[in-house]
């Protein structure tokens, strides 16, 4: 009786842990794609890329709240090793916001710049996607949507 | 002469997928195996892909369980059957973003990759969108993104901004712009060099049957679009009815790679994996691959 218990507990705290660590690592995916994004123009298109300096200032806010809501997670024993990438997807976006604000006097695609810029976005995505595979609710992709998976049929008990 | 060999090489499918997706309307007439499929062209020196396919190893457990997508397999086994390796593609033409089109950009580390601006521009816009929004990036995935980051990096990210002739000999390509997605794109191959007749068109998702372009009454032929878009169905019908004009109505010219028909409307085989390999032309020189 208090093995379920205990069970039952621990089971309560990782989905309060779930619940509070989704929104955090959906702002971490966003703003990875907002940097990603920022990283393209200032690769392919300089003009376009002055014109999303707005978007740069909005990815800086948004790796600051990113930091605190992981910082402020709690989690317990058996989402530890999520917890873990939870905490190295937002110490590496914050790396990417440094460098892509850095990057913005680099010259051409072959400064070093854009080195640190391009581990810490691969990092940042690695990281997510460990998020991803270690709990469920937290996939990276909606194919429940997507054009080509939509309506398909899912077995018994393994819905999004 | 054909100037450069096509085939459109299975590599997973679903067994039976919804047909109302594949075409708006006929939402009570069952299902049709849906292919997942890329082109390969090899000619004058090229090895040329219109799109990559997706990674397994990222999400293909989570496809295979709760979408029902099944006998995946990677570029090395699938390419091998027409004697290519991943080394060898030279360019990938990117159709649209979606993970089965564009998701394994990292298997193909010597080429380079052509895709409309609009398409990456608009995806970047859509997936910083919240959660509130997430129909306009189903899909759509945020590392694909970072993939591009590296191959611009590497000089090898090549952003097009509209249509453009001759991206490759023989070769151009039209933007589609909001349709089945923001910059959806489809590629033109003139296969004798010049504007002349031997001409295919790979439509990416654009269209998913050639039903798309006939509808279902021969009868009373008429363009009906595929049931999921984020532009506008009267966009897709005006880009189906764009790629139809241009090889003069001849409908089997235009390959929609999601065609399950293709293996009987071109010469085929079915390899040991249990794929379709389908052979649209072959150059001088080339050796059959469905013989």
């Amino acid at each position: 009786m208090g093995v379920y218990s205990c069970v039952a507990v621990t089971e309560q705290s990782v989905l309060r842990y779930a619940d509070a660590a989704r929104p955090a690592q959906q702002l971490i995916s966003q703003t990875l794609t907002q940097l990603s994004g920022y990283a393209l123009f200032l690769l392919t298109s300089r003009r376009q890329a002055a014109l999303a300096e707005g978007a740069l200032v909005g990815a800086r806010q948004a790796v600051t709240q990113a930091g605190e809501a992981v910082r402020a997670l709690q989690a317990p024993e058996p989402a530890a090793h999520h917890y873990h990438h939870m905490r190295g997807a937002a110490d590496m976006l914050l790396e990417a916001c440094v460098a892509a604000t850095a990057c913005r006097g680099a010259q051409d695609r072959s400064d070093k710049r854009f080195d640190t810029l391009t581990r810490a976005l691969r990092a940042t995505s690695d990281h997510l996607r460990a998020t991803a595979r270690l709990l469920p609710g937290f996939e990276l992709v909606d194919f429940g949507q997507a054009c080509c998976a939509v309506h398909a049929p899912r077995l018994p008990g393994q819905g999004l | 002469m054909a100037h450069y060999s096509i085939w459109v090489l299975e590599y997973a499918a679903v067994e039976k997928f919804p047909f109302s997706v594949m075409m708006y309307g006929p939402q009570h007439q069952g299902t049709r195996k849906l292919p997942y499929a890329y082109a390969l062209l090899k000619g004058g020196g090229e090895t040329i892909l219109i799109d990559t396919g997706y990674d397994h190893v990222a999400y293909g457990k989570q496809l295979a369980n709760a979408y029902g997508v099944s006998n995946y397999h990677g570029p090395r086994a699938v390419l091998a059957e027409c004697g290519v390796k991943p080394e060898d593609v030279t360019s990938v033409f990117i159709t649209h973003a979606h993970f089965d089109h564009m998701g394994a950009m990292h298997l193909f580390p010597n080429a380079k990759f052509y895709v409309q601006k609009s398409e990456l521009d608009k995806w970047v816009w859509a997936l910083t969108l919240g959660p509130e929004y997430r129909f306009l990036v189903g899909g759509g995935d945020p590392a694909d993104i970072v993939r591009a980051v590296e191959a611009a990096k590497e000089g090898r990210m090549i952003c097009i901004d509209g249509d453009q002739e001759n991206v490759l000999p023989g070769i151009d390509v039209h933007l589609a712009a909001d349709t089945h997605t923001y910059g959806s794109m489809y590629v033109t191959v003139r296969n004798d060099g010049a504007s002349g007749e031997d001409r295919w068109i790979f439509a990416g998702d654009l269209i998913y049957t050639y039903d798309n372009l006939t509808g279902l009454d021969p009868t009373a032929p008429q363009i009906v679009p595929i049931g999921l878009a984020v532009g506008s169905q009267h966009n897709l019908i005006f880009s189906g009815a764009e790629m139809l004009k241009s090889v003069g109505g001849e409908v089997r010219r235009v390959i929609p790679v999601h065609e399950d028909r293709l293996r009987t409307t071109f010469p085929s085989r079915l390899t040991d994996r249990g794929l379709q390999v389908v052979e649209i032309a072959l150059a001088k020189g080339e050796k059959s691959c469905v013989a």
